[in-house]
This record gives C-alpha cells, structure tokens and sequence, in this order.
C-alpha cells in the first residue's frame, strides 16, 4: 500500500462534499490520480476528506462538471502552509532576527577576563598589553581577535612571562600564565672538570672556579684537562687532618667554571650557485571569502585564482552563541603575490656568499662569543654553474667542556 | 552508461516484485479486525459509519462495522479502518 506520510511536509487541506453518494465523487478524484485520506461521512448527504494542498485546483476543476459541492475548506494544515503563513507576518520575522543579531552580539562580547598563576603587578601588565591587542571587557570579539597572535605578541612583549594561554569560554576568556623563576643557583651544579672539547691551541683563559691546568699557547687535544675541579682544602682544615692521610683525601671536590678560549682549524667544503635566487612578496593581495557549512565549503566572493606564485593565508572564524559552535564557518583565504627574481651573479659574489655563509654557520655552531679569526682557500673550481671550494678556517672559541667528576 | 541502464531498467518495474499488478482479481489484506487493504480494481458502491459496500471484479464486498473510515483512497488501492463485525462477498 502506498499510504504516503509527507502530508505533513507539502500541507493538506480537508475538504466537505456535499450531494447524492458524496463518496462516488471522492473516488472519482482517486481515478484521478487524487489522493484523498481520511474519508468520513458526518451526514447522509455530506462526506469529509482530506487531500493533499496542491490536488485542491484539480478538486475544484472535477466537482465543476457534477452535481456535487464544495461546501467547506478548512484552513490549510502542514509545513509550507504554516511557513508562508509565517511569512506573510514581516513584523515577527523581523522581531525573530533582531533577536538572532542582539544574542549573537551578546555572546561575542568578552564579558570578563580572569587571568590567574601570576602575581597582581604582573597582571596589571598583562591587562595592559591585552588592552593594546584588542582584548578587554567589553571588547567585540567576533572576526577581530586572533588569539594565537595575541599570546605571541603578549610573550614578546613580556620576557618575565615564561608561558601565557588564553581561553575561552563563553562569555569569559581565561588568562593562564607562569612567570619565569630564578635561574638555577651554581652551587646546585655537580662537581665537575673543564675539559676540551676540541683540539686547539689555547688564547686565553678565565677561571671563575677550580685550578686551571693548561697555560696560554699551549697546545690542546680534545678531551684534556683544562681547569681542575679538584682543589686542595684550606690550611686550617688541613691540620686538623691526620698527616698520613693520602694526597687525595687532602683535594676538596667543586664545580669547576670558567671560559677557555682556543684557536681551533676547521677544513671545510663548501658549494655556492652562481646564480641567486630571491623571492619577494609584490605587495598586491587578494581575499576570496567562503561559508563552510559541515566542511561542505561554499565560495561567497572572489572566484578566481589570482596569482601564478602566491603564498596563502587561511582564516576561519566559527559562529558561535554562547557555548554553542554552529556547524558554521567563515572563511577567509588571502593570497599574497610572490615574485621570484633570478639573478646572474659573478664567481666573485658567489665566492662572498659561501664565505659569509660558512661564518654564521659556524658562529651558531661555537657560540655567539666566538669569531673566525682567518680562512684559506686551499682549493676552487667551477662546475655546472657553482663554485666549490675547500676552505681552512681558523675560529677562536670557548672550547671548555664540562666533564662530572665520579 | 545507457546500455547498463537499459539492462536494469526490468528490474526496477514493480511487477517484478508485486505480481498482484498482472491479475484483475482483488488482493485483500486484513489485519485484526481494525484495518483491510484491498488492492487492484475496485468500485466504491456505497460508505457510511457502519456499512462499506465494494464492488471489485465479479465480485461484491460487504463490510459492516462501527466508525468505519476510509483511511486512504488511491486508484487502485484503499484502506479501511474501524472496527470491523463482518465480511461478506457476493458473486
């Protein structure tokens, strides 16, 4: 039986048929292809039925060539009809989406800030810098506040801080922060040597504690001796000490510390193009906007692709009322144009590059307190389109290296 | 594409699931004594609260009971509900 159930959705309407056998003309609209339900005969002469919204034109249309009438319609019944009924109300749809705007903008105010784990005058400040970044009570929160950035600029800002988190909740947006603590006190190190860390021949040394053991132009292998952590006991408390005890008994053990700064060699290899690639953003921008409902992503504005080389940046922003997230996304994509510059360069430049390269390389890797005192080009050669090259360098670094004394 | 869905197309006919459609003969399906489908042909001779009377093929079909109501009414199919007393045909 094809009972179908979706009068509710498309709308139904009863209707009275009035006349000789009511019930002949109802089943002369099922012939026709007219589904009626809900057959009721209220008197001899009148029957009541239902049919579906859209059927009552061809009702009328049949009950024209009989004898029957249409002696009633009842206000029509279902989705559509109550939704146009709706409709024709402008003064409440009106009503209904003022009150949508004034909840959303309610529920995207940042009502309140509570920032805790730091003490008050830190927190005066964190207020203080949250207010430069657009975030304090009262403030408008939808589409405006990047909460990533601002726990990024706040931690620059801030160097006492040690970690800042913000949340939120609702209405409410949670400041999570630690300051930093002392550094580690030095009596907390274990008893150590200074040891070398890599053949060199030594330039100067500086010995906040222990017994330094290698003397300015000394030639140094790694892993030797530099400054002792092994110090002989005063002299008050060495007479009180039994004279046969053993020299080792007599050393106090400390943590030694100090900078012992070497000239060391380094022979490296190293490869630089001639030509030199550079990628610069031209300044010209472009937004596409999308509405992503259920990951199902919707383009609103901006339909092409703009540039051939870009670099792209994605913002998202959820509709959200309170603590409600709807299933709902704005989209914003912004492509920044990128142009890449090709170069020609001379041997002479790219040997510059290679040189200049190999310094910052090895400063990051000895130090910032290190420098390269000379480099020799002991051998180069072009070859497809780079110069390779075989440098001897020499840096002077702290090559003092902590070894636990057991 | 088409010639695959020529292949189906016999597959999606109702007959093939509902043989009742190739007979002229009623299909009647009555559940309790509250509910009757008739399917295929019929002709409604008569309604009131307390009498149904159809007319399907040869045959007529005589339903009496209290607060009887036609649920649904299609070309070729109807359902009755109520409470049923009796049934009768006459050929």
């Amino acid at each position: 039986m094809k009972y179908q159930q979706a009068n509710v959705i498309v709308g139904y309407v009863t209707i009275h048929i009035k006349g000789k056998h009511p019930e002949h003309f109802l089943k002369q609209c099922a012939t026709n292809n007219i589904t009626v339900m809900n057959v009721r005969k209220i008197a001899q002469d009148i029957c009541m039925g239902t049919i579906y919204l859209h059927d009552l034109k061809n009702v009328k249309r049949l009950i024209q060539d009989t004898t029957y009438e249409l002696i009633k319609i009842d206000s029509p019944k279902g989705l559509f009809p109550t939704a146009k009924k709706l409709w024709s109300n402008k003064v409440m749809i009106v009503t209904i989406c003022l009150c949508i705007i004034f909840l959303f903008g309610l529920a995207n105010i940042a009502w309140k800030m509570e920032i805790s784990g730091v003490s008050e005058e830190t927190e005066l400040n964190i207020r203080e810098k949250l207010e430069k970044e657009g975030l304090y009570e009262g403030a408008w929160t939808f589409n405006t506040l990047d909460i990533d950035l601002i726990q990024q600029h706040v931690l620059h800002e801030m160097p006492e801080l040690m970690y800042i988190g913000i949340r939120k909740k609702g209405t409410t947006y949670h400041i999570d922060a630690i300051e930093k603590q002392q550094e580690k006190r030095i009596e907390d190190l274990p008893n150590r040597h200074l040891v070398a860390s890599k053949n060199g021949e030594i330039e100067s040394i500086f010995v906040k504690k222990g017994v330094g053991k290698v003397a300015v132009n000394d030639i140094v292998e790694k892993g030797d001796l530099l400054v002792s952590g092994e110090i002989e006991k005063e002299a008050e408390e060495e007479e009180d000490k039994d004279k046969n005890e053993d020299d080792k008994e007599q050393l106090q053990k400390v943590a030694a510390e100090g900078e012992v700064y070497a000239n060391t060699w380094y022979e490296m290899d190293v490869t630089s193009p001639l030509t030199q690639s550079e990628s610069q953003f031209s300044g010209a921008a472009y937004e596409r906007h999308f509405i992503d409902i259920m990951d199902f992503v919707l383009p609103v504005w901006g339909f092409k692709q703009p540039y051939a080389n870009y670099v792209k940046e994605e913002k998202s922003h959820a509709l959200k009322i309170f603590n409600y997230t709807f299933p709902i996304k704005l989209k914003t994509k912004i492509y920044y144009e990128m142009t890449n510059n090709i170069q020609p360069g001379t041997k002479e430049e790219a040997k510059e590059r290679a040189i200049n390269h190999i310094e910052s390389n090895l400063k990051r890797k000895a130090g910032k307190n290190s420098e390269v005192l000379y480099y020799k080009v002991l051998h180069e050669r072009l070859d497809n389109g780079k110069v390779k090259m075989n440098l001897y360098v020499s840096v002077l670094e702290d090559i003092a290296q902590p070894k636990e004394i057991h | 594409m088409k010639p695959f869905r020529q292949l189906m197309k016999p597959l999606s006919q109702p007959s093939i699931f509902f043989p009742s459609t190739h007979t002229d003969k009623p299909i009647m399906t009555i559940k309790g004594n509250e509910q009757i489908i008739i399917e295929n042909v019929y002709t409604l001779e008569h309604f009131s609260k307390e009498k149904i009377i159809i007319k399907s093929g040869n045959n007529t079909i005589n339903m009496t009971g209290k607060n009887l109501i036609l649920q649904v009414m299609l070309k070729d199919e109807l359902l009755i509900k109520g409470e049923l007393y009796d049934i009768t045909f006459l050929s």
